[in-house]
């Protein structure tokens, strides 16, 4: 469907994927907390968060949970009451503090390899 | 008078098997809006072209289309507003009749839906139902709803599911939940309270943005939204 995207289209958008992959992403979670009881299969695990590409993972998983509880916190303020005239404005202040908190955040993920 | 270029997704689902794209230079007046710029091609250009108009101001909400990726009225649309090449399409999520003119009555069922007609079975008094000032204003900006079908059309929820009511019948729900001459408070809450009524609504806004009324609609299903949760708790204290 073609159709003019807009602030709100856009949040909604970015709200659905990163919801998705975070769901995805909580299997893969739990299957390396599962490995806490084995030391060998734990320490191999462990050895694959040395790689740089891994590494970048992360960095794309801090993305994903400030992206989608920014925007969750847009959602509910504006389920409370916020006017809708607000949502475009909450939209970017979202995207602005959730952009400086993962350029903070991602720096000791990344800043190794940078 | 200045040429434009419409570009106009024409089909004919009787006679052809894909819509086809179709371009009429127009020479417009900056006065003029994109509704003359349809009728001017009409007249002059290709008699075929089909498309819905009725009052042409604003009103009846027959000339809902979607232009330039966004839906609106082609009357409401001033042509000094738009950039040379206009894109026009039918509102999308509706089966195409032809060309611009949509089967619009699944959406008008959906209205139907939440009873769309003021149910009190009181006696009536010698004159009108009186309402407060105060209880008008709660239903004033509902009210104004022209049902063109912009809204519903431009809702993504609505594209991938055609049985969510769609923010116009909520709107129209809204309009005689919040009525204080209403009596069926119960009946009509009930019937949007369900998982393709009122909890389909993801809160994307772009009703708000196609709705030609500026009705803030995604407001007034978030008031919905907050009724029905208090509503709930009120009955399980």
């Amino acid at each position: 469907m073609r159709y003019r995207l807009r602030a709100g289209s856009f949040a909604w958008m970015i709200q659905r994927i990163s919801g998705v992959a975070l769901t995805i992403y909580i299997f893969f979670h739990l299957y390396y907390l599962s490995s806490l009881r084995d030391p060998v299969k734990f320490e191999l695990l462990r050895k694959l968060l040395d790689d740089p590409f891994v590494k970048f993972g992360e960095a794309g998983l801090l993305l994903l949970v400030i992206a989608h509880s920014f925007n969750g916190i847009r959602l509910i303020l504006l389920d409370m009451g916020v006017p809708t005239r607000m949502q475009k404005t909450l939209f970017f202040i979202a995207a602005l503090t959730g952009g400086i908190i993962f350029f903070i955040g991602s720096w000791p993920i990344l800043g190794g390899i940078l | 008078m200045k040429t434009y270029n419409f570009k106009i997704k024409r089909f004919n689902p009787s006679e052809e098997s894909s819509p086809q794209w179709q371009e009429f230079s127009v020479q417009m007046d900056p006065m003029e809006r994109l509704l003359d710029g349809l009728i001017k091609i009409k007249d002059n250009s290709d008699g075929t072209l089909t498309f819905r108009r009725s009052c042409a101001h604003g009103i009846c909400g027959s000339c809902a289309m979607k232009i330039n990726g966004k839906n609106g009225l082609a009357c409401q649309t001033l042509i000094k507003n738009m950039p040379e090449r206009i894109t026009i399409e039918p509102l999308a999520a509706y089966p195409v009749i032809k060309d611009l003119v949509v089967d619009m009555t699944q959406f008008f069922m959906k209205s139907e839906e939440v009873l769309p007609y003021l149910i009190n079975a009181e006696t009536p008094p010698e004159r009108e139902r009186l309402q407060s000032k105060d209880e008008q204003q709660k239903i004033l900006e509902s009210i104004t709803c022209i049902m063109c079908g912009s809204c519903t059309s431009s809702c993504p929820t609505y594209w991938s599911d055609k049985e969510y009511l769609g923010p116009a019948a909520l709107l129209k729900a809204y309009r005689f939940i919040f009525d204080s001459r209403d009596r069926a408070f119960d009946e009509r809450l009930g019937r949007i309270i369900h998982a393709q009524g009122l909890w389909r609504c993801h809160s994307i806004y772009n009703c708000v943005e196609a709705c030609p009324k500026e009705i803030d609609i995604t407001g007034h299903i978030t008031e919905l939204k907050r009724l029905a949760v208090k509503n709930f708790f009120k009955r399980n204290k």
